[in-house]
């Protein structure tokens, strides 16, 4: 029977791949989808947080109500993340709940030292919208750190390996390095955002690709 | 700042693209909250940090109300697992 117009797609996940599949068409979800759809949520969210921040700058919102904000938008954000890395909802762990926790507890201080700042007129617009886009940044990586940690097991003979394609950012080095590494054993690679001074302001991504261990000795440092 | 009504306050962070349901909820957060000689309280501000099951429904609710994610992949999050159904 043809599914109703007006019923949403429904989604399946596969453990063993680590992939969507689409129930309707069985097709899997193209991961760059995945990640497409991470950034534009991300930017979207970051539209709002730009407004509330330049409010709350030019003296236009009370600073627990620009915190509050900031922290709600914040914790979705890296739920949803958290969420599209491990599979669904239904995958996130208590070890994920205390992991995102810790991170948000940490992100909550920096804010709150943030807004005191700004109250303070300590900090410019410009640098208050910087830090907006690197705690942006942190919600990003969450995707990237719970995708890893739930990776497939490659089979018998097969191997994992990474690597760092760059985003449209302004580069710091390290992400260029780690860009000119070509493909790497999985873990020699951080995921986008830790290990580099551009720190939440990156916007690279990580690939992988489960080969045998002859083509990954082939691959390794290249960029095919 | 001047002083601002709750109302008021509510309507500004509605006006700056905040869910009306969720400016509620900051403002009666933040009438929770202390400000006081231009510090918070730290405690205060990390206490909701911790993770319970009424925030991951709240994120699954926000992820469906969301413009930036298409119709089509609403119910991505609520993927089953496959192994689970075999």
């Amino acid at each position: 029977m043809p599914k109703p117009s007006s019923l949403l797609d429904g989604y399946q996940y596969e453990p063993g791949t680590g992939r969507y599949r689409n129930l309707a068409s069985g097709r899997f979800v193209a991961r760059t989808r995945i990640t497409d759809l991470l950034g534009d949520a991300l930017n979207a969210n970051e539209r709002t947080m730009t407004r509330t921040a330049t409010a709350f700058h030019e003296g236009a919102l009370d600073p627990r109500d620009w915190l509050n904000s900031t922290k709600l938008a914040l914790k979705r954000e890296y739920l949803q993340n958290a969420a599209l890395g491990a599979g669904g909802w239904d995958r996130l762990t208590a070890r994920d709940y205390g992991r995102i926790g810790g991170h948000l507890s940490a992100e909550y201080g920096r804010l709150a030292s943030m807004a005191e700042q700004i109250a303070a007129g300590e900090v410019t617009l410009p640098q208050a919208l910087n830090r907006i886009t690197m705690y942006q940044g942190g919600a990003r990586r969450m995707y990237y750190e719970t995708e890893r940690e739930n990776l497939p097991e490659p089979g018998r003979g097969m191997t994992r390996i990474a690597r760092r394609i760059l985003g449209q950012a302004e580069h710091c080095f390290r992400c260029v390095e780690y860009y000119d590494m070509g493909w790497q054993p999985e873990g020699v690679l951080p995921v986008p955002g830790a290990e580099s001074p551009c720190d939440g302001n990156c916007r690279c991504e990580i690939i992988y690709r489960t080969v045998t261990v002859q083509a990954a000795d082939v691959l390794f440092g290249t960029k095919g | 700042m001047p002083s601002l009504t709750r109302a008021e306050r509510v309507q500004r962070l509605i006006d700056l693209g905040i869910a009306p349901q969720d400016a509620e909820r900051i403002v009666t957060e933040s009438d929770m909250m202390t400000f006081i000689n231009g510090r918070f309280d730290v405690q205060q501000v990390q206490a909701g940090a911790e993770i319970t099951d009424a925030d991951i429904a709240d994120a699954r609710a926000d992820w469906y109300a969301s413009r930036a994610i298409p119709r089509q992949y609403k119910r991505l999050l609520d993927a089953k697992v496959a192994d689970a159904q075999a």
